[in-house]
């Protein structure tokens, strides 16, 4: 009775805990993908510990369910979905795993799905025919092996990884920088640039152009400047109407990025699409700066859905009544741009050009959680 | 321009002492009497600042106030003054430096002044220098911050315009020449020719003298170089024959028929040939504020033509804000957005139109900076780009990319993140303290022809490739 009565407390208390992180990223509480992606494995640890479950089926389907949940709390933060589908896919191959220890002919669920005919079909084609297959599997067989612990251990590493992600894509940055360059970076709110560009100065001499963002950020945009300066790295401020007449002396746009889509596409801050295109112009190489907890299975289909729109008092102030009443105002946080734009994409797993990203949303997602 | 030296004509401290005259005159190239000089200079800021705040905090209007370019220029020294304190006392007084316009900011400006010696003076003087961005050293920063320094023969009309020049209330090439022009002819109303000399050899001479003071405040546009050289053709040819009256009131009228022909009816000409290019249900982009452009959505909407404008701005002007809101009064359907929103507003753009500041003579479009990314999305989207612009913005220079010449405007502005007029100074208001911290404020770029369908002129509509016909022609006429 005591121990029931313990569970049920503990329950709530993580019922109260998801409730609560639910509404910090609905109310932007939680900011940039980072930080979610971090909260949100961090509560999944929780949520796994906390679970009980008698089939590895169970377990699924409470993270999917609240994976749905967190996802429709803040739709357009693709980073919390995607550690969701990182840790279902690190349960189904742990499950896996011990089946096939068992029977050794668990291969079902590894990844068949290479061909490029089956790149374009969406998941209701095969998605809960696989699930159905792998669930009618699953009754059969009794886990013998608790697999608790092994599942922790690796949403732990998963933490690790997060953590130590910057660090990892800034020890490539003596490959992207030669000395004496001039970098232009259009995404300056974002900490993966800095530490790249700081962990790089320490090794070579180089200048940093620094596109503004107006109007959204810009007050950090100006503090990363202050941080670039302060580490030695010449360090210019331009607006972003500038960037057309220095592209030409630019050796690489560097970019940091909200989300990277299947396709190699980016959801970047505002204004990135059109400097990509300039840089594209000039046969300026982009180099995108990305962890791989950005990277989402989703492909853009419908790009206006993806991006956000901000504050537009940010661009014209409400005082100017007048002109607010008739005229419409538009302030969108982020742009879409095409991987055709992008030349490199710089992982915590290595560079790889945007033409491959599929390539990598299949090594770490499963197909069959692409939609939770 | 009655209106004109009638302001500046309240503005007593403005005008030299011929005793700084003579000295200007004896020793130029002296480096002690230049510090004395700028001691002096500086003194005599710190005088005025004080007593503008006296003015301020007694609730009576300052009789200067009544001219904007005035208030503006002490605003601006203010700026400038605070910016070498800082430089000096490792950013002590950092708060200052948004330019505030107001009387308290002015007196603190004013303290730093008097506080300092000429060393702070030299300080700034070099801090300048150093703050500029590598690429750009070439470009000289003309920053006037006043009128103390003015020789005896600058008229006022020409103080007054350089000044609303410096603090940009004359802005956009077409504006500015014109009120140039009309500046020269008040000039040329109160020129009287010295004894033992010509008016055709004289007035030229004395009108270069007050054309180098405008330029100390922002160098001549494309339209002002045109317009001056087309000048100072006609002084040279007035017959020495007829009285300095009648010489003078031919040029009068001259400039008048000038101004008329090269600005006014070629507007309205470019109006009725590129309101033909929008038709109903158009969505229209357009960046930054062109006049003519402007003039051209009013004449559509006054046709009836049901269509709605996009307007792109980009900081530090804004001059969109009052594109926007003009179009806007006038009933227009009106989209605004910065230009970090570009490609999300362009998907439904139908046509673009731009204006210039120049057209060079190898095609390429010299217009306010920003211009060319808005000409290059457009023409990656196949929405053509059409420029309206008087061929008296055709210049005869070539140029390449917007390094080799262009115009730097104050960093500071870059340090302000307001969106309105008041000043807000954001994280980098300090950025003087930091030796590897620049901020660049250039104002033009340049848009290479191919993004360009067509330019609209008054003397028809060409590719870009047919500007140096224009020239040629316009030149041999």
């Amino acid at each position: 009775m005591l121990a029931a009565g313990a569970h049920i407390s503990k329950e709530k208390d993580l019922n109260a805990h998801i409730e609560a992180f639910v509404a910090q990223i609905k109310r932007r509480q939680i900011q940039g993908s980072y930080n979610v992606a971090l909260a949100t494995s961090q509560l999944l640890l929780r949520v796994v510990s906390a679970a009980r479950w008698t089939q590895i089926d169970q377990l699924v389907t409470q993270i999917k369910v609240l994976g749905k949940r967190l996802q429709s709390a803040q739709p357009r933060e693709l980073a919390c979905g995607n550690i969701i589908r990182r840790v279902l896919a690190l349960i189904r191959e742990e499950s896996e795993d011990t089946n096939d220890s068992e029977s050794g002919d668990g291969a079902i669920n590894s990844p068949l799905i290479t061909s490029m005919f089956s790149l374009l079909s969406t998941n209701d084609e095969c998605g809960p025919n696989r699930q159905s297959q792998s669930l009618s599997d699953g009754t059969g067989r009794s886990i013998k092996k608790d697999l608790k612990p092994y599942i922790i251990e690796g949403i732990q590493e998963l933490i690790d990884e997060l953590k130590s992600i910057d660090e990892s894509i800034a020890s490539m940055g003596v490959e992207m920088i030669h000395e004496n360059e001039t970098i232009l970076t259009p995404t300056p709110n974002s900490r993966t640039v800095l530490k790249f560009l700081l962990r790089t100065a320490q090794k070579r001499k180089f200048t940093v152009l620094v596109v503004e963002v107006f109007p959204n950020d810009v007050e950090k945009t100006h503090e990363f400047a202050l941080k670039l300066a302060e580490a030695g790295i010449e360090t210019t401020v331009i607006t972003d109407a500038m960037v057309y007449s220095i592209m030409g002396r630019v050796g690489k746009v560097i970019l940091g990025t909200h989300a990277v889509l299947a396709n190699g596409g980016l959801l970047a801050s505002a204004g990135a699409a059109m400097i990509c295109q300039c840089a594209n112009v000039h046969r300026t190489p982009v180099v995108v700066c990305t962890g791989l907890y950005k990277l989402s299975p989703m492909y853009p289909f419908d790009i206006e859905s993806l991006i956000e729109v901000g504050d537009t008092g940010k661009v014209l102030e409400f005082e100017d009544g007048s002109l607010v009443d008739k005229v419409n105002v538009v302030n969108p946080l982020y742009d879409y741009v095409p991987p055709e734009s992008v030349d490199l994409c710089i992982t915590n797993m290595g560079g790889y050009s945007p033409n491959f990203m599929y390539r990598l949303v299949l090594d770490h997602y499963r197909q069959e959680d692409t939609t939770l | 321009m009655p209106e004109l030296s009638a302001k500046v004509a309240l503005a007593p401290p403005g005008t030299p002492t011929p005793k700084g005259q003579q000295q200007k005159g004896k020793d130029k190239n002296n480096a002690e009497a230049q510090e004395a000089k700028a001691q002096r200079k500086a003194e005599k800021a710190a005088r005025r600042a004080a007593k503008v705040s006296e003015q301020g905090k007694s609730n009576k209007p300052p009789p200067e106030a009544v001219a904007p370019g005035r208030v503006q220029s002490q605003a601006k020294q203010g700026r400038t003054a605070s910016g070498a304190g800082n430089a000096s006392s490792g950013g002590g007084g950092g708060g200052g430096g948004g330019g505030s316009a107001n009387s308290v900011g002015n007196v603190t400006a004013g303290n730093a002044i008097s506080s300092l010696t000429t060393q702070g003076t030299a300080i700034h003087g070099t801090d300048i220098l150093d703050k500029r961005v590598g690429l750009f050293k070439h470009l000289e920063i003309t920053r006037r911050s006043g009128t103390a320094d003015a020789a005896k023969d600058i008229h006022p009309a020409i103080l007054a315009l350089t000044l609303q020049f410096a603090s940009y209330t004359v802005i956009g090439s077409s504006a500015r020449c014109r009120a140039t022009l009309r500046a020269f002819q008040t000039v040329i109303k109160d020129y009287r020719t010295p004894a033992g000399t010509t008016l055709s050899r004289n007035l030229t001479n004395h009108l270069s003298r007050q054309i180098d003071f405008l330029k100390t405040a922002r160098p001549l546009s494309i339209t002002m170089g045109n317009a001056i050289r087309w000048l100072k053709q006609e002084i040279s040819v007035v017959s020495i024959d007829i009285s300095d009256d009648q010489a003078r009131e031919s040029l009068r009228e001259k400039i008048d028929t000038y101004i008329r022909d090269k600005i006014e009816v070629a507007d309205r000409v470019i109006v009725q040939s590129a309101v033909k290019q929008i038709s109903k249900g158009d969505v229209i982009l357009t960046f930054s504020r062109s006049a003519v452009v402007e003039q051209v959505f009013l004449e559509a909407n006054l046709r009836g033509i049901e269509f709605s404008v996009v307007v792109v701005d980009t900081r530090p002007f804004f001059e969109g804000k009052e594109m926007v809101r003009r179009l806007s009064n006038a009933g227009l359907r009106c989209e605004y957005v910065l230009i970090s929103g570009l490609s999300y507003v362009l998907n439904d753009i139908t046509s673009v139109f731009l204006g210039a500041h120049a057209v060079l003579s190898n095609g390429q479009l010299y217009s306010r900076v920003g211009t060319a990314l808005v000409a290059m999305s457009a023409k990656r989207k196949n929405i053509p780009v059409i420029v309206c612009c008087e061929s008296i913005k055709f210049s005869n220079r070539v140029q390449l990319d917007s390094v080799t010449f262009n115009e730097l405007g104050s960093p500071d502005d870059l340090m302000n993140i307001s969106i309105d007029s008041a000043p807000k100074p954001g994280p980098l208001k300090n950025w003087r303290d930091l030796p590897n911290l620049k901020l660049l404020n250039i104002l033009y770029d340049l848009t290479p022809p191919d993004y360009i369908k067509k330019i609209v002129t008054e003397v028809g509509s060409l590719p870009p490739s047919s500007v140096p016909v224009i020239i040629r022609e316009y030149n041999s006429a």
